[in-house]
């Protein structure tokens, strides 16, 4: 009897063995399957996490800063979030996600009006409706925005709506200006069958005093300090398949198509394409290479986030972001962008 | 009879009459589709993405069931309780009551943060929605029960559980059918919320995606399959109302069982 349990036992353990080898990692995205989702969906079918020896679920998000309280609530591993939602946690917070993988060195921050509109600096904004959904990372930044150029903020009146509301009320005219993600609305503009160049204006915030760094890969302060060879793999498993879907947006968009029929092809290959010229082949990544970033403007953008939300402390560095799991810089030149 | 039909015929007329008018109305008015998308285009998308829609659709039905079942068994655990105790009827409802005050749309991301997006929350979520109606109908057929067969069974020594079991229950059983039918469409509201928020399938969640890309039609046949699997859940627990409780309806009311 007992040695059937012990051949039972080992029997089981066998069986458990190679699911033990892979190790399990819950990853949330930022948003709803989007174009620039690409690369995680391509490690996962090209089996670039597999061959790191990791098993990645991917799941659908609700919004970047909302990654971060996911990964902090322990129901996720790792995700694709916002820099800016860690520098808050930081500050308050032991354990917050790091960020380990920066892939987009700039912010998409942006106000958004029509051409015609008479708002052409952010000191014109006084007197008129500003959207954005609440607690959203462009309207939460916009005091100190405001402050910067002149303008005191409660002289606008801010309007909130869901975030997949921004453009129509634009458009309508509900609000004369809207607080948004350049990259999101610019696409969502083309869709509405409107140019985003020619009949709107946008004031970036990175050119107005607002420099920041924005979306990037993070993992949990547990997976970080428990599994850092899992970590290097994830990072070397993102990185690999970043710089195939750029070289490949029609490839990329495929994969997507396979992981949800309904997709817009056409709409999305250009959301990615716009995602990578705009937010990831910067100047800066190009000279660093993608995934790592500046300490000077990493320490600015602290700063800026740290006065604009009151925050308590302003955390280190190394409290945010960690370059140790990063691929040889070689392995981070980004390809060129096809058409 | 014959009035019977001419009132369901009545009904799809109503049905056809509207798309006719709001298909008549778009074109007369140049509606482009991505404000409102005329109903022949809606049922084109339909039938032409009905396969990659159906994963979708099979997806909702089933956390509504399972967040459906869920609701109406605890539903009715609670409900007898407050029901039968006049103390726990007391001091439960308002805690009750507070609960079913909650937007569940704010519910959902607390629920991501113990178990992740996905199946979990839109299970939970539909449950959590579609429980009051049945706690408070469970209970209000209990509570309602004739004091004078209470006094009989009273008199007969029938324990407290034998008044629950033999007539309590039974007196509930028009409520709680009753219940079910609003609760199944409140379980499906729940669950597409739930998925609108964070998953990653169901009709919700493919709205959501249909919508960042201005498909209009595309959110429209979901909206379609959401109304289509609404009325078809409600029919078949009026049936299943009247054929269980008919004896408690007027006879008109039994006849279209």
């Amino acid at each position: 009897m007992l040695t059937r349990l012990a051949a039972l036992a080992a029997a089981v353990l066998l069986l458990l063995s190679p699911a033990a080898a892979q190790e399990k990692i819950k990853f949330t995205l930022d948003w709803k399957l989007q174009g620039l989702h690409a690369w995680f969906y391509w490690a996962a079918e090209k089996g670039y996490f597999k061959a790191e020896g990791l098993d990645v679920t991917i799941d659908q998000g609700e919004g970047s800063a909302a990654t971060v309280t996911r990964i902090l609530g322990g129901a996720y591993d790792a995700g694709f979030g916002d820099m800016n939602a860690i520098i808050q946690n930081a500050a308050t917070r032991a354990e917050t996600p790091v960020m380990v993988y920066m892939i987009y060195s700039k912010a998409p921050f942006a106000l958004l009006t029509k051409a015609t509109s008479p708002i052409k600096s952010i000191a014109d904004i006084a007197g008129h409706k500003l959207g954005s959904p609440a607690g959203g990372a462009a309207i939460k930044l916009f005091p100190l925005l405001a402050k910067k150029n002149g303008l005191d903020p409660a002289k606008v009146e801010i309007i909130n709506m869901a975030p997949n509301l921004q453009e129509q009320m634009l458009v309508r005219g509900d609000v004369d200006i809207s607080a948004l993600f350049s990259a999101t609305s610019y696409m969502n503009l083309i869709a509405l069958k409107l140019d985003p160049d020619k009949d709107y204006r946008w004031i970036y915030y990175a050119d107005n005093g607002i420099d920041l760094y924005s979306n990037g890969v993070m993992v949990s302060a547990k997976l970080a300090k428990e599994k850092p060879e899992a970590v290097k793999g994830l990072v070397r498993a993102i990185n690999k398949a970043l710089k195939d879907c750029i070289a490949n947006p029609d490839a990329a968009i495929e994969i997507l198509a396979k992981q949800e029929p309904l997709l817009n092809k056409e709409i999305e290959k250009r959301r990615l394409i716009y995602t990578v010229k705009n937010l990831i082949a910067t100047p800066e990544a190009s000279e660093l290479g993608v995934g790592d970033m500046q300490d000077a403007r990493m320490s600015a953008a602290i700063a800026t986030i740290a006065a604009a939300y009151d925050l308590p402390k302003s955390p280190a560095i190394a409290d945010v972001f960690s370059r140790a799991y990063l691929p040889p810089k070689a392995e981070r030149m980004l390809p060129a962008t096809t058409n | 009879m014959s009035s019977d039909i001419a009132r369901k015929l009545g009904s799809v007329a109503l049905i056809i009459a509207m798309f006719v008018v709001w298909e008549v109305l778009c074109l007369a008015f140049h509606v482009s589709d991505v404000v409102l998308p005329r109903p022949s285009q809606v049922f084109v998308t339909l039938i032409q993405k009905f396969p990659a829609l159906w994963p979708h659709t099979m997806q909702t039905l089933y956390t509504t069931m399972v967040g459906f079942v869920g609701g109406v068994i605890i539903g009715i655990v609670i409900g007898v309780v407050i029901g039968w105790s006049r103390i726990a009827y007391d001091v439960a409802y308002p805690l009750l009551v507070g609960f079913s005050s909650i937007p569940k749309v704010a519910v959902v991301p607390i629920l991501v943060l113990y178990f992740g997006s996905g199946t979990v929350p839109a299970v939970l979520t539909a449950l959590i929605t579609c429980l009051f109606p049945v706690v408070v109908n469970v209970a209000t057929g209990l509570a309602t029960t004739e004091p004078e067969l209470e006094d009989v069974m009273k008199a007969l020594r029938a324990t407290k559980f034998d008044i629950l079991w033999n007539v309590g229950l039974p007196r509930a059983m028009p409520y709680f059918f009753a219940s079910l039918k609003v609760a199944i469409t409140l379980a499906f509201v729940g669950s597409v919320i739930s998925e609108t928020v964070a998953s990653n399938r169901g009709i919700g969640n493919m709205m959501m995606i249909a919508s960042a890309a201005f498909d209009v039609p595309l959110v429209f046949a979901g909206l379609f399959i959401l109304a289509v699997l609404g009325v078809l859940l409600y029919a078949i627990f009026s049936l299943v109302e009247a054929r269980v409780t008919g004896w408690a309806h007027r006879k008109t009311e039994f006849a279209m069982g």
